[in-house]
């Protein structure tokens, strides 16, 4: 804040703040990345458990991967869950992202170049739908996807997180055409574009910025979407990612590093999509939350 | 010209109409739906029929309403000081320039990455009292002794979950502050500087001032948002210890789909929709004054 560099005592304070920010954030990694590598004696009922690595290996990655077996039967259910819940998220996350940007974009470009009927109307509905909880859309949802007797598949699950995923890119996206200037786009059609040209090669290109950071924000939302997964789906068949670990937990047949390692692989994708997009991430988010 | 307008008409409702169509299917509809099972008497899969507000009647005076309406307060209250304060103290440590910046600024970006859930199932694991890594830390640097059951009691159960979700949340709010920090401009603590304003005053009279919008969209924001929280309380405490973090959410959930109380459970979704419906109405109308 304001004009001058920090001097004195502020600059230690200051200092001292962002080495708290960033212990607080990679502390926990350091400890599930021991978690990962240690065998079960040297963490599980130690009032300390081992802040080193002792007798590290990659067992428990190769066992959660599929590439080594689990000797416990239950291990070793496990472990297929789990790698049969990823191939669940990456379906149902890419084909919601994929779906909400699709249909979003076509709303949020509707709301910002178009008349029709019921416009602002949709405008609202969509802003208001954003904003239900969860909990209370899943109340009904459930009856209603059952009486369809689409439970316990992929279905429900895309059906949501598009309806959620899209509301959310229709207004970053409308918000980002309203920003572009429309007189391009009439250049264009002046010049003989036609209103679909003026779009995919006027427009489009420009917001290419904004569906990243949608399509971002979307997958990883999808890919960390719990309830939902949670009450839609009752075997391994539909089960996502963050369903199936969270049933890791309080099974003790389970070994701390199978836990661990599941945990690393789940996070993997979402951190490193943080980590390479994180301009679009933020720019996306900061305009979602100051803009609604 | 006419044509042109018919064909603009035509070709907006066309492409508003699947997501128009979807929000209608997942949105609306279970809203009017969620309405009325709150007025059926259903338990397990009997539908007893049509028993006007009974349900609400019933989750009032068993005590279980308010009870969750004071878990989701206490829980609010926490979740939003905590997370505004840390998020504008990191926010204005992380608008100054110094070495590593723009790196610390990506690295608090993680925790939000991360699904909830998983953020859940690792603190819950941190957090063991005999053999977690938590304790084991704060045991090394003598901060505590023996072993510390985070969820053992009432309001330290609450304050433990506040904490995680802190960690995963915080960072929205810091991006959300450094954007309108950003914004600022520069020449307004030049102007204060020669008004002989020291730091601290700064803070008060210019940065806070004109921050308040952005402050205020935050906060409504995550007001709707901790009313949603479920996945933490899911996984790290079943709403215990007693009913001390069973939030409206959860609740929710548990009449429905764990004692299978669907019109309870519906009666508590409504309530849940209108309280959100409420907040959502302030924050449009901050929005209204903003402009």
């Amino acid at each position: 804040m304001g004009a001058q560099p920090l001097t004195g005592w502020l600059k230690v304070v200051h200092r001292l703040i962002v080495v708290a920010v960033v212990l607080a954030v990679l502390v926990p990694f350091y400890w599930l990345g021991i978690m990962s590598v240690t065998p079960q004696r040297y963490i599980a009922g130690r009032a300390v458990p081992t802040m080193v690595p002792r007798e590290p290996s990659m067992i428990a990655y190769q066992q959660i991967l599929g590439l080594r077996e689990v000797e416990s039967p239950t291990g070793r259910s496990a472990a297929i869950m789990y790698r049969r819940s990823l191939i669940n998220s990456i379906v149902v996350a890419s084909t919601s992202t994929f779906l909400a940007l699709i249909f979003g974009t076509a709303a949020a470009y509707a709301l910002a170049r178009l008349k029709f009927p019921g416009k602002s109307a949709s405008y609202v509905l969509i802003l208001g739908s954003r904003l239900l909880a969860q909990v209370t859309l899943a109340v009904p949802m459930f009856m209603i996807f059952q009486r369809m007797g689409i439970l316990d598949t992929y279905l429900p699950l895309i059906i949501m997180n598009t309806s959620f995923c899209m509301a959310w890119v229709t207004l970053i996206m409308n918000n980002y055409f309203d920003m572009i200037d429309a007189e391009m786009e009439d250049a264009a059609r002046v010049d003989g574009c036609t209103r679909t040209g003026a779009f995919l090669r006027v427009l489009l290109p420009m917001a290419i910025p904004g569906i990243i950071s949608v399509m971002l924000i979307s997958f990883l939302f999808v890919w960390g979407e719990f309830l939902y997964a949670l009450l839609f789906t009752s075997t391994a068949a539909a089960r996502t990612m963050p369903v199936v670990v969270s049933m890791f937990l309080g099974q003790f047949a389970i070994e701390y590093r199978l836990l661990a390692a599941g945990l690393v692989v789940g996070v993997l994708p979402p951190v490193l999509l943080a980590l390479l997009f994180q301009r679009f991430i933020v720019s996306g988010l900061t305009q979602g939350g100051i803009k609604g | 010209m006419k044509i042109k307008e018919v064909s603009q008409q035509k070709l907006g409702s066309l492409l508003m109409a699947p997501t128009f169509l979807l929000i209608l299917f997942t949105a609306v509809i279970p809203i009017i739906y969620v309405l009325y099972l709150s007025t059926q008497d259903i338990r397990g899969i009997m539908n007893r029929g049509f028993v006007g507000l009974d349900n609400y009647v019933t989750i009032i005076e068993t005590g279980r309403l308010q009870a969750a309406l004071g878990a989701t307060l206490y829980f609010a209250i926490g979740v939003i000081v905590f997370q505004m304060v840390m998020g504008m103290i990191i926010a204005l440590a992380l608008n100054v320039d110094f070495r590593g910046k723009n790196m610390v600024r990506t690295l608090i970006l993680i925790p939000w990455a991360i699904p909830t859930a998983l953020v859940g199932v690792m603190w819950s694991r941190f957090l063991a009292a005999t053999d977690g890594y938590f304790n084991a830390t704060l045991r090394l640097l003598g901060l505590i002794e023996g072993e510390v059951n985070w969820f053992l009691e009432r309001s330290l159960a609450i304050g433990t979950v506040v904490l995680v979700d802190s960690w995963k949340f915080t960072p929205i709010t810091v991006m959300v502050f450094i954007a309108g920090l950003q914004a600022i401009p520069r020449d307004l603590y030049e102007a204060a500087l020669v008004d002989g304003a020291n730091r601290w005053q700064q803070f008060w009279r210019v940065t806070l001032p004109i921050m308040k919008p952005v402050i205020l969209v935050a906060l409504i924001m995550r007001t709707i948002f901790v009313f949603h929280a479920f996945d933490l309380i899911f996984i790290l405490t079943g709403g215990g210890p007693g009913d001390s973090t069973r939030v409206l959410s959860y609740y929710t959930y548990q009449e429905t789909f764990q004692f299978l109380r669907h019109g309870r459970g519906a009666a508590v979704a409504f309530i849940l929709f209108v309280l959100t419906a409420a907040v959502t109405l302030m924050y449009v109308k901050a929005l209204r004054e903003k402009d």
